[in-house]
């Protein structure tokens, strides 16, 4: 089920209105937990059962921590590391030998769609699993007491609006939330529509209509530099208007069942640096890898300075986060070299002195640090969406403007890139500058609906961060 | 709460201004009738062709076809002048038009239509009609094809649906309001700096992707993507299905006209092997089998027993020149029998 189909919207109809009807926080528990479990086995069954399994497992495992017994715990969560971890690589690398097992199983006489249709990368898998191993590492260090109820863990584990694609909320924002008891308020929906407005005129206007061309000039194969440029700049506005449609999706429907989830996205393409790309850019992640990854990583290697000269501690606590953000969006070199840059690029910044919290002196400073630093997001957005790595050296192989058709078509995707930027700036300008009552931003929504009727069954792409 | 006043005050002044502006500016009715609004316009290129080059069999089919049949061959083996029309991206719809706006008309009729097809492509009439596949059906179509405009348009809406099309003009004229929006989008530049208009773009774009140019696994997955209607629940329903669709019309016109038709199932590569496939399919071409029969339909059918190896595929679709001689083999074989 996509936020944007009409089967989504009748399908929460009901769960809103059965919800606000129980009243009871019990029952509404109840009514999220199968509506998610619904929602998420949709299309295959199999992806709620695997879902539950390991909720379950988190669950007890998590209980069993509370005895204060050291060597109980620590072998819990490693038990859950492991299981977690395993499956995510399991299913994120089936990619690589899918061929080969799907023909093992031929061979013994399994059909090969039951490889493809019921193993092959559940949606979300990587969201709920950095879900559950958050809570799991927070309630062995004791920063977290263990939920008291299957139920309300295991909606926090599947909450449908966030199960297939973030935001990656803790449990300590999500867990109260969906302890305490709620009632309806007319602040929930004053909340709600705008982001949900909002999130279907990114995803039906923006992200849609620059997909299209995007996706074949990054299945081209021999594009020249101009085309290859093109492309990853519609990408850099694809991605964005994408994955923020999705998060603004998530949030205004977590808003109308009465919860306040996370942002994920604070104007990332203004970062004047690579930390701040990543303190900008799906920050539910960002800051879900500082907590777990990058914090405890430094403070083990600050505990051995003596032995460690101080740039390798200062260098491998961003290259090994960069490098695992990497490699969660997914299986494969190109991958790791996009986290690996990120890595790169975050050292050399700390090394100039323009680490997390750096200033620039001047307007021209920070224009020349905003181009500098676009270029890099642009090229990485090349990295991310390239087919494959010889992909990408190809293309530098090649003359820079090619036929006068391959220059045409690159216009044609620049043109589409410039145009559909327009409401992204104009939605920033507006929210930065005007103020919330303004005549201005009531016209730039209602536009925008007028804009969501005419494009809308005119585009069927899924939500990039799916694949996730 | 005054931003969303504020907000539901703008959209209906700006909705209501567009919907009295949009039937003024495209000439249509408030309330608008439902279904689309074809030109008058027919094309006869068929019934030309039939007249001109008087083929006995015809064979017909979408862009599967030209890549699997020797025409000559077929010529050759069967002894009858032969025609084959392939035309890419066409489903049962436009072929119904065809059959009904050209060939039946002809002075010349051909006296065997043999029509490819693959999966539940007969029995779809939703299939291929929107989108950049308006303009091809547009081109067939009369205004007054009320079949057409009920099976094809009306019958696949829901409710909510036929509501927006005859009482929100902004919606029911969406498909014209982006044809222009777009128009301005993409063009300016190559316009501007290479002095290139809209025809010559979009030259370059099919020039620039055309198949060969393209990844073959993105050409397969997008093929796979747009066929997967195809094996819906509801377009597997044969028995639902079949008076929804245009066969039982393309076998009355067949019928009326003394022309033989025949249907071939084409083989694809989708699944590896015949258990691989959606279980509904099975059935699916069990009825129809049944039906055709029933109908006195030559039925052909290469897809049964997945004999044709994936060597002799080009992509998930189309055979390729090895793949093409031995189709045209088994085909001119098969078609020996029946046509007399």
């Amino acid at each position: 089920m996509s936020f944007t189909g009409l089967a989504f919207w009748i399908f929460f109809a009901v769960v809103l209105t059965l919800y606000w009807l129980a009243r009871d926080k019990r029952w509404q528990n109840i009514i999220l937990l199968v509506a998610s479990y619904v929602f998420y086995g949709w299309v295959n069954p199999w992806l709620a059962f695997m879902l539950g399994v390991s909720t379950l497992i988190d669950f007890f495992l998590a209980k069993g921590m509370r005895t204060q017994h050291a060597l109980r715990t620590r072998s819990s969560i490693a038990l859950s590391i492991l299981l977690n971890l395993g499956g995510l690589a399991f299913f994120k690398y089936y990619n690589f030998f899918s061929d080969d097992i799907t023909r093992i199983a031929n061979t013994i006489g399994w059909q090969s769609d039951f490889f493809l249709n019921r193993v092959l990368l559940p949606a979300g898998l990587s969201f709920y699993t950095l879900k559950k191993l958050g809570y799991m590492i927070d309630v062995s260090r004791g920063t977290l007491q263990p939920a008291h109820s299957l139920i309300d863990f295991a909606l926090y584990v599947s909450f449908f609006p966030q199960i297939v694609a973030g935001p990656i909320d803790r449990p300590q924002k999500l867990l109260p939330q969906i302890e305490a008891q709620r009632t309806w308020k007319a602040e929930y929906f004053y909340s709600a529509w705008q982001l949900i407005l909002m999130g279907l005129f990114k995803k039906l206007v923006i992200a849609n209509s620059i997909g299209s061309t995007t996706d074949r000039i990054f299945h081209l194969e021999e594009p020249t530099i101009l085309l290859a440029l093109t492309g990853a700049l519609g990408f850099t506005l694809q991605i964005l208007a994408d994955f923020s449609a999705y998060t603004d999706l998530s949030r205004g429907v977590a808003f109308l069942l009465g919860f306040e989830t996370s942002e994920n996205f604070k104007s990332p393409y203004l970062a004047l640096t690579p930390t701040e790309f990543w303190n900008r850019w799906h920050m539910t992640l960002s800051f879900w890898l500082r907590d777990y990854v990058f914090f405890p990583m430094r403070r083990f290697l600050l505990g051995r300075q003596k032995q460690l000269p101080t740039w390798l501690i200062q260098a491998i606590p961003p290259l090994v986060t960069m490098l695992i953000s990497g490699l969660w969006h997914g299986a494969g070199w190109i991958f790791l070299l996009w986290g690996g840059m990120y890595g790169i690029l975050v050292v050399i910044y700390q090394a100039l002195g323009m680490g997390g919290n750096w200033k620039p002196k001047s307007k021209f400073n920070a224009f020349f640090a905003w181009l500098v630093m676009f270029g890099f997001i642009v090229f990485g957005w090349l990295l991310f969406a390239a087919p494959s790595l010889d992909w990408v050296i190809g293309v530098f192989s090649r003359p820079f403007a090619g036929s006068i058709e391959q220059q045409a078509v690159a216009l044609i995707g620049l043109s589409i890139a410039l145009v559909y930027s327009i409401p992204l700036i104009a939605k920033m300008v507006i929210d930065r500058y005007l103020r919330e009552r303004s005549m201005i931003r009531s016209f730039y929504f209602a536009v925008a609906t007028a804009l969501i009727f005419i494009y809308i069954n005119s585009a069927t792409s899924d939500f990039i961060y799916f694949q996730f | 709460m005054k931003t969303f006043r504020n907000y539901l005050i703008t959209s209906a002044l700006l909705l209501g201004f567009l919907s009295v502006y949009i039937p003024i500016r495209y000439q249509t009715t408030y309330p608008r009738d439902i279904g689309p609004q074809f030109d008058e316009r027919i094309r006869t290129t068929y019934l030309n062709m039939l007249n001109e080059e008087q083929p006995e069999i015809l064979l017909f089919g979408d862009s599967m076809l030209a890549p699997a049949v020797d025409e000559a061959l077929v010529e050759g083996q069967l002894g009858g002048k032969t025609h084959l029309v392939s035309l890419p991206g066409t489903a049962s719809t436009i072929w119904y038009l065809i059959i009904k706006n050209n060939i039946v008309l002809a002075e010349h009729k051909p006296k065997h239509l043999v029509v490819f097809f693959r999966e539940s492509m007969m029995t779809v009439p939703g299939y291929r009609t929107t989108g950049r596949y308006f303009e091809q059906i547009d081109e067939f179509a009369a205004p007054t094809d009320e079949l057409l405009i009920q099976r094809a348009y009306i019958n696949q809406m829901t409710s909510l649906e036929k509501f927006m099309e005859g009482y929100i003009p902004i919606y029911s004229s969406r498909w014209r309001i982006r044809q222009s929006l777009d128009y301005y989008i993409r063009y300016p530049l190559g316009k501007v700096l290479l002095d290139c208009n809209s025809t010559c773009m979009d030259y370059a774009g099919e020039v620039v992707f055309e198949e060969s140019n393209l990844d073959i696994t993105f050409l397969s997955d997008a093929i796979g993507a747009a066929d997967d209607y195809l094996y819906s629940k509801e377009a597997l329903d044969f028995v639902d299905q079949i008076d929804k669709s245009f066969l039982p019309e393309v076998i009355r016109l067949c019928k009326e006209n003394d022309i033989q038709l025949v249907l071939v199932r084409m083989p694809i590569r989708r699944f590896y092997n015949s258990e691989s496939e959606p279980s509904g399919l099975s059935v699916y071409v069990q009825n129809l089998g049944k039906y055709l029969e029933e109908n006195g339909v030559p039925f052909l059918d290469f897809d049964h027993g997945k004999e044709m190896p994936s060597e002799y595929f080009s992509d998930t679709l189309h055979l390729n020149e090895q793949g093409k001689s031995i189709f045209t083999q088994k085909l001119t074989e098969s078609l020996k029998a029946i046509i007399k």
